[in-house]
C-alpha cells in the first residue's frame, strides 16, 4: 500500500461504504440473472426429483457424472478463501489485505454452492437426512467406513467454520457500515450484526485473539476438506481413481481454481467501484505467483499419474491412462491439460502477471480447466474400469446443464446480495498497514 | 378330483339345458368356472404359499415338461421339469416368457367382429367389434355348413390329442387342412423317409457322440428341441475330453460359436461338403450301399467343392477323417443355413453319411413320433384355390402365413376374395393373419388350457391348466367341439363334449393314473422302437448345387430371441441382447467387414436391403462371424401386428426378400435371395448392449486350448499383470456359522442361450426398461451374458459369460456406502437393503464386476403384465440400486421349511432362478461350507477360476470354470 500515497484511512472508508449505497440498476439486472439461472436450476432439480435420477445424464457405468464434478469443483473453489484469510493471516503476508473479504466470502457462498450438490445426486435426496449420525427409530447409524460419511463432516465443519470465521471478521466492518449507515432498515441490521462493536480497546484485545483463535482453526481444514474429498475417489478401487497422490494433487487443485475464481470476482468489482487504489497491480502479481505455483503442482500431478499408471504395470491403470488422452473423451483431458497446465505457463512472462484483462480471460479458463478435470477424474475412470463388456458412457441431458448454470446463478446470488449489503473488502485489516492519521496534519511513514 | 368332477358335470348340464342345436353353450362365461386343476400333493392352496402345476410347454415342437408356480391363482414362473425326459429341469428362454404370451397386454380379451369404419380423418379403416361368444360362434357355424363352399384350416404343427380332433373335424367337415410351421423340419423327416425308410424327425442323442459335425444345424439354439440337444451336449463338453465340434455355416451361431471348429462355407453349398465328406467315407459303407454312393458322389472334386464353398480343400479331408477316426459320432444338418434349395439333398447326404458311420440307431435314432406335416406346397396350391373364388370359410390356427411367408404368395390378396366367405381366426393375439379375419374367436394360451403330445423318447407329455382364464377366451380344443357339435357333427368328439374329456378318453387310462399322469405333467417311458432300415432308391438321386453367383445374398436365420417370430411381443426377450450381435430392442443385418467396406457401411447405420420382392431397412452389425458377401438377418422381426412390443422394431420383415419356393418344395428355402444394400434413408436409435467384444488380455473370460488328440493343455500366451501373492487380509475373514453360498458357472458349458436371464426377469420383478432407456445404457438386467471375442477369421474364440453379482467375501461395495444398504449377511450372501438405500451409487463405482443396476425411474409395468410378478420379491422403487440376490427369497423358503423340520438345507435343496433355468446346468449353487456339496466339488475343479480376483482380491464367491476348445 505504501506506494499510494493518497490512500487514507479516510479513502478506504470512503471506498468501501460506496459499494454499500443503495444498488443501482445494473445491480438489480445482475442479480434478476442470478435468479432466473437459479430458477432454471430449480426447475430442472425438481423435474428430476419427479422422474428420478435418470433424467440427468448418468448411467451404467458412469453413476457419477455432473453433480459430483460440480460438487467437488465448488468444494475446490471454496479453498483459496480459507487459504487467503487464514493461512495467509498466520504468515503475515500483507498482499491478502484487499482481497481475503472477498475470498472468504467466496468460500462460504461456495461451500454453500457444493453442499447442494451431494443431495442433488442423491436417488432418493428426500432422505439425505440418513447420513447424519442422529438417533433414530430405525435403530441404524451410518457406516463411518465410507468415504461419502466422512465427506459429510468434512463439508460441514468447513461450511461451520469458514461462516464462523467470515462472520467474526466481519464485525468492526459492520461496525463502520452501522455507524454511517443512512437508512433505519441498515442501521438495524448492522447494529445486529456488529454485536454491539464500539472499537474500545479491550474488545480489539479480544477480538484479535479470536481470529487468531479461528485462524488456527481454519488453517488445517484447507488441506483436510479436500483431502477428505479426494478419498471419495482415493479409497474406492476404480483405476484412475485409487492413488496416495489424491489428497496434495486435489488441495493444490483448489488453490488453483479457488485464486483463480477470486481473480475472476475481484477484476470486475474492482472496475466497478473504482478499487483499483486498494486491489492494486502487486497484489494481482501476487496471485499471479500463486497460480503459477499451483498450476505447476497440479501439472506435476497430472505427470504423476501417467507415470505411475505406466510403472504399475498394471493393465487397468495403464489403459485408463492411454485412453483419457487418446479415448473417446479425449477432447475433456485436453481441454483440461491445455487450461490447468499449459495457458498458465504464460505467467512467466512478467507484463502478462500484472495485465488485468489476459488475467480475466485466464482466470476463466481455470475455471473451466478445473470443472474439467473433475470431469475427467469421474467420468473417464468410471466409463472404463475392469470389465470391458461392463463399459459404457454418460449421456449429458439438459438437466446436468441446468441444475450446473443453477450452481452458478446461485453461488452468484450470494456474491451479489453480499456485495451490496455488507462490507466486501476489509477496511479494519486494509488500516491496520495504512499510516495512523496523524491530528496535527503532515505524515510521517514509519 | 372331485373338483374335477364337478366341472366337468357343470358344463355337461350347462349344454344339456342349452342344446345341442344351438352353439350357445360357447357363451358360458369363463370367469365363472372354478378349474381347479391337480397340484402337487404336497402343496395346498393356503394364501402366500406357492402352488406348483406340471405341465407342458406349448412354445415350440419341443414340449418340455414344465412346472408352472402360481401364487394365489396366477402363474407366476415357469420352469423346466426335472422328471421330464426331454427337458430334465432346464427351460429355455422361449418357454420361460410364455408368461409374457399369457399376460400380453394386447392379448385379444374376447370375441372380435370385424366391420368397416371410417377414421376422424374419413378414410376407410377396420374397427373391431365386440360381440358375445354366441354370437360369434353362430355365425361361424352358419359358415361352415354353407353348401357347395370350399372349405380350409390352416394351422401349425399339432401333437396328441389336438392334431386328432382337428384331422376329424377337418375330415367330417369337408374341409381341407393345411399345416405350415416354417420352423419345421420336414425335409429332415423326409429324408429320414427316404434313407432309413421311418417318416419323421430322428432323436438325436447328442450325448452318444464323440464327434459331432453339424452342417448349420443351431441345436444349442433353436433346431428341433434345443433344450434337450443343449442338456445333452452339455454333460459331454464339460469332460476333460470333450468331444470334438465342427460347425459348418456361413454365419456363426451361438452352436458355432460353442463349436471347437467353425468353418464358414457359402450359403447352399453346404450339400455339397457335406457330399465330399461322404464321398472319403464310401468305403466304410457295407457292400451293398457302397457302390450306389461311390456312384452318387463320383461326380465330386474336392478342390471344386472346396472352391464352391469357398473354404480351403483341408477342411473336407479333416471333417472326413476325424469322422473316420472316431467311433462314436453325429451329424446333423439343417438350422436357417441348411434350408437351401437343397436342403433336402443335404439332409439325405448327412443321413447317408450316419449310416455309413454307423450312427443310426445309436446317436441317430429314426422316430415316427414327430411327423411334420407341413406343407408350403399345400399351401400355395390352396392360395391357389382360394384366389378362384367360391370358398365359405377359411381358419387359421397357429399359424401366421401373412408374416411368415414371402409376400410373393399373395396370402393377403387370397384373403381378400374369401367374401363372402368367412376368415375366422382362432388366436389370442392379432398377428399379421388374424388381422384379415372376419371372426376374431380368442383362445386360451396353454397354461390356461389342456392338451396333450407325444415325447419322442416315449410316452405322453400332459398340459394342464394353471390357473383360470384371464379374459373370455376359450380353449381350441373346446371351440372344434362346441362348432362340431352345433353343427350335428357330434361323431368328431366321439361325444364328449369338453377337450379335456377328449384327451382323458384318449388317454384311456384309469382314473388313478390319470390323476398320476396329470400331477406328474405326463406319461413318461422309454420306448425302444424297432429298427428296420429300408433306403429308398429315390434317395440316390438327389441333386446337388451347379455354380453359385458372385452377388450378395440375404441369410435369414433363427434366433434365441425371435425364434420365428412368434417371441416377437415378448419384451424380456426384446429387451435381452441377442447374445452373438449383442443388439438390443431391434433387428439387424450381420455384414462382414470386408463387404462393409465395399458397401461403406458401419455399425450402427442403417441400411436398405432390397430386391424386387421387397426391403428392409435395418441397422448394420459389421461382424467377421458371417461370410463375405452374405447378409445375415434374423428372422421374426419387423412385424406390422403382434402388438405393441413387436412394433417397436421396425424395418420390415425378412420374409418379404425371400422367392418362393420351387419344384414342389414342402419348405421355404431361405438362403440365396440376391439383394443389392444400400445407406438407408432412415434414422433410428440403435442398442447394442457392449461397446467392445475385446477383453484386453484381462482374463476375464478364460478359454484354454486343447490338443486335438486331448492329450496335454496348450497355455495361451497371455499378458502378465500383477497378481497379489497370496491375497495378505490385514483383518479377520468373515465367519458363516452354518451356509456359505456360492455358485459356479462352466463356461465350457454355458451356450449364452441367456435363459438365465429371462428367468431372473421372471423371478426378480426386474423391469423392463424399453428401447429408449436401453439406448442410454440403463437396462436392469441382474445378470447379463457378456461376449468376448478372441481371434479373427475362421479362427475366432468366442466367450459367452454369464456375469451377475460375484458375492464377494471382501466386497468393495459395502465399505463405502454410507447408510449400510448393503452389507455381508451371515450366509455370505452380499445383501441389499432396498427401503435403506437413498441413492449415492458409490457402490456401483466401486464395484469391480459394475454388476448393479440402479433405478433411474419409477419403471411402468404394463397392466396385465403385472399380474406376473412374483410376490415374494419387492418391486424396487425410484432412486434405489439392486443387484443379483442369490434369489435370497428362495433361500430364506428353504432355510425357514429346513428349520421347521430341524436340519441344515440340504445341497441342491434351493436354487436361484438362473440355476434352475439352465438348459445345460453350467450353473450349480450351493452352501460352499459344505465340502460334500457340487458347488464345493465344481469349484475345487483344475479349471475353476475367480474372476479378477487374484488382481482385486475382492475373494467372489462365484468361481468360474474355464472354457475349454480343440486347436483344430
Amino acid at each position: 500500500m505504501a506506494e499510494e500515497k493518497k490512500v487514507d484511512y479516510a479513502l478506504v472508508n470512503r471506498l468501501v461504504l460506496k459499494m454499500l449505497e443503495p444498488p443501482t440498476f445494473g445491480w438489480y439486472v445482475l442479480l434478476g440473472i442470478c435468479l432466473l439461472s437459479v430458477g432454471i436450476g430449480a426447475f430442472c432439480w425438481s423435474r428430476q426429483i419427479l422422474y428420478g435420477i435418470g433424467a440427468s445424464g448418468k448411467s451404467h457405468p458412469a453413476m457419477w457424472g455432473f453433480y459430483i464434478t460440480t460438487f467437488v469443483f465448488w468444494v475446490g473453489i471454496a479453498h483459496s478463501g480459507t487459504l487467503i484469510s487464514a493461512v495467509l493471516y498466520l504468515y503475515r503476508a500483507k498482499f491478502r489485505m484487499p482481497i481475503y473479504r472477498l475470498a472468504e466470502a467466496m468460500t462460504v457462498f461456495a461451500v454453500l454452492t457444493a453442499g447442494l450438490f451431494p443431495v442433488i445426486h442423491l436417488g432418493r435426496p428426500w432422505f439425505f437426512y440418513w447420513l447424519m449420525p442422529y438417533p433414530n427409530q430405525m435403530a441404524l447409524w451410518p457406516n463411518f467406513r465410507s468415504p461419502l460419511l466422512w465427506d459429510v463432516f468434512a463439508v460441514s465443519t468447513y461450511l461451520t467454520i469458514s461462516a464462523t470465521f467470515f462472520i467474526v471478521g466481519l464485525i468492526p466492518d459492520i461496525a463502520v457500515a452501522r455507524d454511517a449507515a443512512k437508512t433505519k432498515f441498515r442501521k438495524i441490521l448492522y447494529s445486529i450484526c456488529s454485536l454491539g462493536w464500539r472499537g474500545s480497546y479491550t474488545q480489539w484485545k479480544h477480538y484479535t485473539s479470536a481470529y487468531l483463535l479461528f485462524a488456527a482453526f481454519a488453517t488445517p481444514l484447507v488441506v483436510s476438506v479436500h483431502s477428505v474429498v479426494s478419498w471419495d475417489f482415493a479409497v474406492s478401487i476404480v483405476p484412475g481413481w485409487h492413488a496416495t497422490i489424491f489428497p496434495p494433487y486435489f488441495v493444490a487443485g483448489a488453490i488453483f481454481s479457488g485464486v483463480a475464481m477470486v481473480i475472476t470476482l475481484i477484476i470486475p468489482l474492482r472496475k466497478v467501484y473504482g478499487l483499483e487504489a486498494l486491489v492494486t497491480e502487486k497484489h494481482f502479481d501476487a496471485m499471479s505467483k500463486l497460480i503459477l505455483v499451483t498450476s505447476g503442482v497440479v501439472g506435476y500431478s497430472y505427470l504423476t499419474e501417467f507415470y505411475s499408471a505406466w510403472w504399475s504395470n498394471n493393465p487397468f491403470e495403464r489403459y485408463q491412462f492411454w485412453f483419457r488422452p487418446f479415448g473417446h473423451y479425449a477432447w475433456a483431458f485436453w481441454i483440461m491439460f491445455t487450461c490447468n497446465v499449459i495457458l498458465p505457463l504464460l505467467l512467466w512472462i512478467k507484463p502478462l502477471r500484472t495485465h488485468i484483462g489476459f488475467l480475466f480471460v485466464l482466470s476463466i479458463f481455470i475455471n473451466i480447466g478445473m470443472w474439467f478435470e473433475r470431469f475427467n477424474i469421474i467420468l473417464q475412470s468410471l466409463s472404463r474400469d475392469f470389465l470391458p463388456a461392463q463399459w459404457g458412457g454418460y449421456n449429458i441431458s439438459w438437466t446436468d446443464y441446468g441444475i450446473l448454470f443453477g450452481s452458478f446463478g446461485w453461488f452468484g446470488m450470494w456474491m451479489v446480495i453480499f456485495i451490496k449489503f455488507f462490507p466486501s473488502v476489509a477496511i479494519t485489516e486494509i488500516k491496520e498497514i495504512l499510516p495512523a492519521p496523524k491530528r496535527h496534519g503532515g505524515g510521517e511513514d514509519h | 378330483m372331485s373338483d374335477l368332477v364337478k366341472i366337468g358335470q357343470s358344463r355337461r348340464n350347462f349344454l344339456k339345458v342349452l342344446g345341442v342345436s344351438t352353439v350357445a353353450a360357447g357363451c358360458a362365461d369363463p370367469q365363472k368356472e372354478i378349474i381347479s386343476p391337480h397340484f402337487k400333493e404336497s402343496s395346498n392352496q393356503i394364501p402366500g404359499n406357492a402352488v406348483w402345476y406340471n405341465s407342458t410347454c406349448g412354445e415350440c415342437r419341443s414340449h418340455c415338461g414344465i412346472t408352472v408356480r402360481t401364487r394365489e391363482g396366477r402363474a407366476v414362473k415357469i420352469e423346466g421339469n426335472p422328471d421330464h425326459p426331454t427337458n430334465k429341469g432346464g427351460l429355455c428362454g422361449l418357454g420361460q416368457s410364455a408368461l409374457q404370451a399369457l399376460y400380453d397386454p394386447d392379448r385379444i380379451r374376447e370375441p372380435l367382429l370385424r366391420t368397416d369404419g371410417t377414421d376422424s380423418m374419413g378414410n376407410p379403416k377396420v374397427i373391431w367389434k365386440p360381440v358375445s361368444w354366441k354370437e360369434a360362434l353362430n355365425k361361424v357355424a352358419s359358415a361352415m355348413v354353407e353348401p357347395g363352399k370350399k372349405r380350409y384350416f390352416f394351422t401349425g404343427e399339432t401333437s396328441g390329442s389336438l392334431d386328432s380332433l382337428l384331422n376329424d373335424f377337418v375330415k367330417s367337415l369337408n374341409m381341407k387342412r393345411v399345416t405350415y410351421d416354417p420352423m419345421e423340419a420336414v425335409e429332415l423327416a423326409e429324408s429320414s423317409e427316404l434313407v432309413y425308410g421311418t417318416y419323421g424327425i430322428p432323436r438325436f442323442r447328442f450325448d452318444k457322440a464323440d464327434l459331432i459335425v453339424s452342417f448349420g444345424a443351431d441345436f444349442l439354439e433353436t433346431w428341433i428341441s434345443p433344450t434337450e440337444f443343449a442338456r445333452d451336449w452339455a454333460t459331454r463338453r464339460k469332460e476333460s475330453k470333450p468331444p470334438m465340434h465342427f460347425q459348418i455355416e456361413p454365419r456363426l451361431s451361438l452352436t458355432g460359436a460353442k463349436a471347437d471348429k467353425w468353418i464358414s462355407v457359402k450359403p447352399g453349398t453346404e450339400s455339397l461338403f457335406a457330399a465330399a465328406v461322404l464321398k472319403r467315407l464310401t468305403h466304410k459303407a457295407d457292400s451293398e450301399l457302397a457302390p450306389k454312393l461311390e456312384k452318387l458322389t463320383n461326380k465330386i472334386d474336392f478342390n471344386k467343392v472346396a472352391k464352391e464353398c469357398d473354404i480351403s480343400v483341408s477342411h473336407i479331408y479333416t471333417v472326413a477323417s476325424k469322422l473316420l477316426e472316431t467311433k462314436e459320432s453325429i451329424v446333423v444338418a439343417g438350422g436357417a443355413p441348411g434350408r437351401s434349395e437343397y436342403g433336402k439333398s443335404l439332409q439325405v447326404i448327412v443321413a447317408f453319411i450316419n449310416l455309413v458311420l454307423g450312427n443310426v440307431g445309436r446317436s441317430v435314432i429314426p422316430s415316427s413320433v414327430r411327423r411334420p406335416a407341413t406343407s408350403l406346397l399345400e399351401v400355395s396350391k390352396s392360395i391357389e384355390e382360394i384366389n378362384k373364388g367360391g370358398v365359405g370359410v377359411v381358419m387359421f390356427h397357429g399359424t401366421n402365413p401373412n408374416f411368415a411367408l414371402p409376400s410373393a404368395y399373395g396370402i393377403k390378396l387370397a384373403l381378400e376374395k374369401v367374401k363372402p366367405g368367412l376368415v375366422v381366426s382362432f388366436s389370442s393375439i392379432m398377428d399379421e393373419t388374424t388381422a384379415l379375419a372376419d371372426v376374431i374367436l380368442p383362445v386360451h394360451h396353454s397354461l390356461e388350457d389342456w392338451g396333450d403330445s407325444d415325447i419322442p423318447s416315449g410316452g405322453r407329455s400332459l398340459t394342464q391348466p394353471t390357473m383360470n382364464p384371464i379374459f373370455s377366451t376359450k380353449s381350441f380344443g373346446d371351440l372344434l367341439i362346441i362348432l362340431a357339435n352345433g353343427v350335428d357333427k357330434k361323431e368328431v368328439a366321439g361325444g364328449k363334449e369338453t377337450f379335456k374329456d377328449y384327451i382323458q378318453a384318449r388317454w384311456n387310462v384309469s382314473a388313478s393314473d390319470w390323476r398320476k399322469f396329470v400331477e406328474a405333467g405326463g406319461e413318461f417311458k422309454n420306448t425302444d422302437q424297432s429298427l428296420t432300415i429300408t433306403t429308398d432308391a429315390k434317395a440316390f438321386n438327389i441333386k446337388l448345387p451347379e455354380k453359385h453367383g458372385d452377388e450378395l445374398t440375404v441369410l435369414p436365420f433363427f434366433s434365441v430371441k425371435s425364434f420365428d417370430g412368434r417371441a416377437a411381443n415378448r419384451a424380456w426377450l426384446q429387451e435381452i441382447p441377442d447374445p452373438l450381435s449383442l443388439v438390443v430392442w431391434d433387428s439387424w443385418a450381420e455384414i462382414h467387414p470386408l463387404t462393409a467396406k465395399k458397401l461403406s457401411l458401419k455399425t450402427g447405420q442403417i441400411a436398405k436391403i432390397g430386391n424386387r420382392f421387397g426391403e428392409l431397412n435395418i441397422p448394420v452389425v459389421v461382424t467377421e462371424q458371417v461370410k463375405d458377401g452374405v447378409i445375415a438377418v434374423p428372422i421374426g422381426q419387423g412385424h406390422e401386428e403382434y402388438g405393441r412390443f413387436a412394433k417397436v422394431v421396425k424395418g420390415g420383415n425378412v420374409y418379404n426378400l425371400l422367392s418362393p419356393a420351387k419344384n414342389g418344395s414342402r419348405y421355404l428355402p431361405l438362403t440365396n435371395a440376391a439383394v443389392s444394400v444400400d445407406l438407408s434413408p432412415r434414422r433410428d436409435k440403435f442398442v447394442q448392449s457392449q461397446i467392445t467384444e475385446d477383453q484386453m488380455g484381462r482374463k476375464i473370460a478364460k478359454t484354454k486350448f486343447l490338443n486335438p488328440d486331448g492329450s496335454k493343455w496348450v497355455n495361451k500366451a497371455a499378458k502378465p499383470y500383477h497378481p497379489h501373492p497370496e491375497a495378505a487380509q490385514l483383518y479377520e475373514q468373515r465367519k458363516h456359522p452354518l451356509y456359505q453360498w456360492g455358485m459356479t458357472v462352466d463356461l465350457a458349458a454355458c451356450t449364452g442361450c441367456s435363459a438365465c436371464v429371462v428367468a431372473c426377469y421372471a423371478e426378480n420383478n426386474i423391469p423392463v426398461v424399453g428401447k429408449d432407456v436401453a439406448y442410454q445404457g440403463r437396462e436392469m438386467s441382474w445378470i447379463s451374458i457378456h461376449k468376448y471375442v478372441e481371434g479373427t477369421g475362421e479362427e475366432l474364440t468366442v466367450s459367452l459369460q454369464p456375469m451377475m453379482c460375484q458375492h464377494c467375501q471382501n466386497a468393495p461395495c459395502e465399505p463405502v456406502c454410507p447408510v449400510y444398504a448393503t452389507y455381508h449377511n451371515e450366509d455370505g450372501i452380499n445383501a441389499m437393503v432396498y427401503n435403506r438405500c437413498v441413492g449415492t451409487r458409490y457402490c456401483s463405482n466401486n464395484c469391480t464386476y459394475k454388476v448393479r443396476r440402479f433405478n433411474w425411474f419409477e419403471f411402468d409395468i404394463p397392466e396385465t403384465y403385472q399380474w406376473q410378478l412374483n410376490p415374494d420379491v419387492t418391486r424396487r422403487t425410484v432412486g434405489v440400486m439392486e443387484k443379483c440376490t442369490f434369489c435370497v427369497q428362495r433361500i430364506n423358503e428353504a432355510k425357514d421349511k429346513a428349520k421347521d423340520e430341524g436340519r441344515k438345507v440340504k445341497d441342491g435343496e434351493v436354487k436361484p432362478a438362473c440355476v434352475q433355468s439352465c438348459p445345460t446346468q453350467a450353473l450349480t449353487f450351493g452352501n460352499l461350507l459344505d465340502k460334500d456339496s457340487a458347488v464345493s466339488k465344481s469349484s475345487g475343479e483344475k479349471r475353476a477360476y475367480k474372476v479378477l480376483d487374484t488382481y482385486i482380491n475382492t475373494q467372489p464367491s462365484v468361481s468360474y470354470l474355464e472354457n475349454h476348445k480343440y486347436k483344430v
